[in-house]
């Protein structure tokens, strides 16, 4: 369990916020060199190339609410996390499994990233774009942009990571803490109705 | 909405458990809420080695905070806990606490287990003690699932409030002082105008899941 956390847990909180905002332009510049080097290498490389680092869509309770009772998929799955949480860094790995598993699949899922809820300052969009993309989580991207009382009152976060499934913009089942990836397909069952 | 309800028979469930089985084996396990006593003998030891022991503390009105010094929620709160602190030593018989009861915080190999606390505790210039709850005792007994997350009990050691500090990380947003005005409220012998809400923040890194 442990020994799953990251090389890069943080020790110290000061460290860690001046490191992230240290790193987010390094780990763009590594996006592009990567970017770079799988197509230079084209298709001798021995695995599929990385996927590209993904956009973050700024939401704010109202816009997040919208999102979920516009989106065209059947089912909604939020999950709210943030880049100092290790338990949501340990999950996430089973997420992009079940999102790729169920992509084309009228299922959704959205990785709402909760960092500026809490301080503006921290990190950009672009630095929550590049850190998702340096830990491999392909998915979706959202960052919270109203603050940690209106994740509170609207989507009922606590304690993070936070999972939500809504089926047609309702909600239908949600789980505070970690979640497996066959927690999740059972959400996302029920929420289909079976 | 539905948390509430929940929290409200647990109470209720709680309060008819504690008339009948107050002495009986398992009774140490129950998570207190609003309304509950924390045990007299319960006692933890905060970094410089001193006892903090409940029953000692009856009298005073007691803050205390699930607190870490990794969490950039609990950091991001420092400043106002500070601010409160600040202002609660100028009345008399209200005292605040933190409780530190990450386990990924200590280091019970090391020559000081709490060189890390103490270290933050300096840089940072709290002054208030910062308890250590190594296994736990004092996080399972509450139910306290975040740093920050703060309860307040009265003179009689009852809980009276849990939750969050206020209603919003980013101080400038903040419309409601929640473990303020149960504090205002306890010392005009008043019920706290609310006494549950839910805290945001990092989930406490226990002993068992570290």
């Amino acid at each position: 369990m442990s020994g799953a956390s990251g090389p890069r847990s943080p020790r110290d909180p000061r460290e860690s916020a001046a490191g992230r905002r240290e790193r987010a332009p390094r780990g763009r510049a590594l996006a592009v060199a990567l970017a770079l080097a799988a197509g230079a290498c084209g298709g001798s490389a021995p695995s599929a190339p990385p996927p590209a680092p993904r956009p973050v869509e700024l939401l704010d309770a109202a816009a997040l609410r919208a999102r979920v009772e516009g989106s065209a998929a059947e089912v909604v799955v939020l999950n709210f996390w943030a880049t100092w949480c290790i338990p949501c860094l340990e999950e996430m790995p089973g997420l992009v499994a079940v999102s790729r598993e169920l992509a084309g699949d009228g299922v959704e899922l959205l990785a709402v990233c909760m960092d500026i809820a809490y301080d503006d300052g921290v990190l950009t969009p672009e630095g929550i774009s590049a850190f998702a993309h340096r830990r491999g989580i392909d998915l979706p991207l959202a960052a919270f942009t109203d603050g940690t009382g209106a994740a509170v009152a609207e989507f009922d976060v606590g304690a993070l990571p936070h999972t939500s499934v809504y089926s047609r913009g309702r909600l239908v089942g949600d789980r505070e803490g970690q979640i497996t990836p066959d927690e999740l397909r059972a959400l996302i069952r029920t929420a289909r109705g079976g | 909405m539905r948390t509430s309800v929940l929290l409200s028979l647990a109470a209720g469930l709680a309060a008819a458990l504690s008339l009948t089985s107050a002495a009986r084996p398992g009774e140490d396990k129950k998570v207190l809420d609003v309304g509950d006593t924390i045990p007299a003998e319960t006692m933890l030891r905060d970094v410089d080695g001193k006892e903090h022991r409940f029953g000692d503390l009856r009298g005073k009105i007691v803050v205390l905070d699930f607190w870490s010094i990794s969490c950039p929620v609990s950091v991001a709160y420092e400043e106002r806990f500070k601010a409160f602190h600040a202002d609660l030593q100028k009345m008399e018989n209200v005292v605040l606490l933190a409780i530190d009861a990450n386990a990924t915080e200590v280091d019970l190999e090391a020559e000081d287990p709490y060189a890390r606390i103490k270290a933050y505790r300096k840089k940072a210039e709290v002054r208030f003690p910062v308890l250590v709850d190594l296994d736990n005792v004092l996080a399972d007994r509450l139910g306290a699932q975040t740093t920050p997350h703060v309860y307040v009990l009265d003179k009689e050691g009852v809980i009276r409030y849990q939750g969050s500090f206020d209603d919003e990380a980013k101080p400038e947003k903040v419309t409601k002082q929640y473990a303020r005005d149960a504090v205002d409220a306890l010392r005009r012998g008043e019920k706290p105008p609310v006494e549950r809400t839910k805290a945001f923040g990092c989930s406490i890194k226990r002993k068992k899941s570290a």
